[in-house]
């Protein structure tokens, strides 16, 4: 059975956007900064909502912040 | 106040409130001649007042804080309380079950229980459920954050 998982570039996004601190973003996203942290430590997978929440507050798509990857 | 927080001081006032149960139906006669104590009965409804009321005011406390931007309470933290209530219910479906089993084989010769076990089980399994279910959500939040 392939292994998937989701990966994502949260923390090189924030950089890029003046780096945009954990706080800052979880209050663009309206979710916690304990939320973003497990995010971006890959122990939290966010729902759809909240995926398109955080592209938005980067201002770019989906598929340029989480990428879905599959191995066998 | 962060959930994980609210978790952790929910667990410290239950138990308390379960150990305080515990010790007032074993203590000072034990469970025989519990029913008939009036004292050791309010004391035990006392305790379990203590958790319900202490309880209901960490949840007032938890509340969104005015001038907050961020949530108290997100996606992640619901998902952590859903994981918890399975847990719970499933400890506490198997444990009633061992307790009044165990009940069951304890008295059977003797032919009856004595209800004192009765107020006992029904109070124990409150307490012992809030503190399932915290120590679930502190587990749980350890698993689905950056510490993990």
């Amino acid at each position: 059975m392939p292994e998937e998982r989701i990966e994502h570039r949260i923390r090189v996004l924030r950089f890029e956007h003046g780096e945009m601190s954990q706080q800052e973003l979880a209050e663009r996203c309206a979710c916690t900064r304990q939320t973003i942290i497990a995010l971006e430590k890959g122990n939290y997978v966010p729902s759809l909502a909240l995926a398109f929440r955080i592209a938005r507050a980067f201002g770019v798509s989906v598929e340029e912040v989480f990428k879905y990857v599959e191995t066998v | 106040m962060s959930s994980t927080r609210l978790a952790f001081l929910a667990l410290a006032l239950w138990c308390l409130a379960f150990m305080a149960i515990t010790a007032i139906f074993l203590l000072g006669g034990g469970p025989a001649s519990f029913a008939a104590d009036s004292t050791r009965i309010v004391l035990g409804a006392a305790a379990y007042a203590f958790g319900l009321l202490g309880q209901g005011w960490l949840l007032v406390r938890a509340r969104r804080p005015s001038g907050t931007r961020t949530p108290v309470r997100d996606e992640r933290d619901e998902a952590i309380e859903r994981g918890a209530s399975v847990i719970t219910v499933t400890v506490i479906l198997m444990v009633t079950y061992t307790f009044s089993l165990g009940l069951w084989v304890v008295y059977q010769s003797a032919g009856s229980v004595p209800t004192g076990w009765l107020w006992y089980l029904a109070h124990a399994a409150v307490a012992f459920g809030a503190i399932v279910h915290s120590t679930s959500q502190l587990v749980l939040a350890r698993r689905m954050s950056g510490h993990a």
